[in-house]
């Protein structure tokens, strides 16, 4: 008597298996790493955009202070709050340009990282 | 295949909720720079008529504006407005001649919707060298120190922004 046994294998071995696993998971944590990433990313900008206004806005006021005689134009640091953003700027007489460089730094935390921005801009 | 559901899910729901935010920011942030750029242009008309008059959610001026003109740039003397119709920020422009034309019959255009706006304004109160802040701005000799826009942007989400503009010209 003979046993007619299809040999043809048409499965996947275990092995197989696990490398397209392998191969899926690498692919999905690509994927969620880049979904997180671009998150961030896009909150960060959103920051940046509420950091530089706050800046146009002191750079603005500074100036405006000084041409109005409001207050008195030193050399020195000035630190302030505003909104979960902590600013200070600092202003050094430049004698060779005859300005004021004004120094403008924001930080910032996002998701537990600091962030941050420098300005830099002179004044008369 | 559900904690990946999930993980995705969760990942793309917050991405478009931050997307909305970003639209939110950059939407003000055109906004805030163009009444910005407007108002530090402003100019006074004559000594005793600045044509600055100031509301609560509406406010006008004379400011230079850039123009191109046979590839030149020119400064245009304009007539601006900025106000609200229901919740749409409109933006009235007439320049030139039709500047001071109050009867004009240039319509404001829409440059925004589903927005709010208040405007406040200050003075220089020389008695400490501070500045004080009120609702309304009638004073026709003098511009404001200054004007705070307080813009909120209606989306899935409210987006709250403010900007306080000094006017170089206000005395």
């Amino acid at each position: 008597m003979v046993l007619n046994y299809n040999l043809k294998n048409n499965a996947f071995s275990l092995l197989e298996l696990i490398i397209a696993v392998a191969i899926l998971s690498i692919g999905i944590i690509i994927v969620l790493e880049a979904l997180s990433y671009s998150t961030r990313m896009a909150g960060l900008s959103c920051d940046i955009i509420d950091a530089v206004l706050l800046a146009e806005d002191k750079m603005q006021e500074l100036e405006f202070k000084e041409e109005q005689n409001l207050t008195n134009k030193e050399s020195g640091e000035i630190i302030g709050k505003k909104e979960g953003f902590d600013w200070k700027y600092t202003l050094n007489l430049e004698p060779d340009l005859n300005l004021y460089k004004l120094s403008f730094n924001i930080k910032w935390l996002r998701a537990n990282r600091e962030e941050g921005l420098d300005l830099n801009t002179y004044l008369r | 295949m559900l904690t990946i559901y999930s993980a995705f899910h969760t990942g793309i729901f917050s991405y478009r909720n931050i997307q909305d935010s970003i639209d939110a920011h950059q939407a003000a942030g055109q906004i805030l720079a163009r009444i910005n750029l407007d108002l530090r242009n402003s100019f006074v008309y004559s000594a005793d008529e600045t044509r600055f008059e100031g509301k609560n959610k509406q406010i006008s001026f004379l400011a230079l504006v850039d123009s191109y003109q046979e590839d030149k740039i020119v400064q245009d003397y304009t007539f601006i407005s900025y106000g609200l119709e229901g919740d749409k920020l409109m933006r009235l422009y007439r320049k030139n001649q039709e500047a001071l034309n109050d009867k004009s019959e240039i319509k404001p255009e829409e440059m925004a919707d589903n927005v709010d706006i208040v405007f406040s304004y200050f003075y220089i109160d020389r008695a400490d060298n501070s500045l004080k802040e009120k609702e309304i701005w009638d004073d026709q000799k003098n511009l404001p120190a200054a004007v705070k826009i307080n813009l909120t942007l209606k989306g899935k989400t409210e987006s709250n922004f403010e900007r306080i503009i000094y006017l170089p010209l206000s005395n």
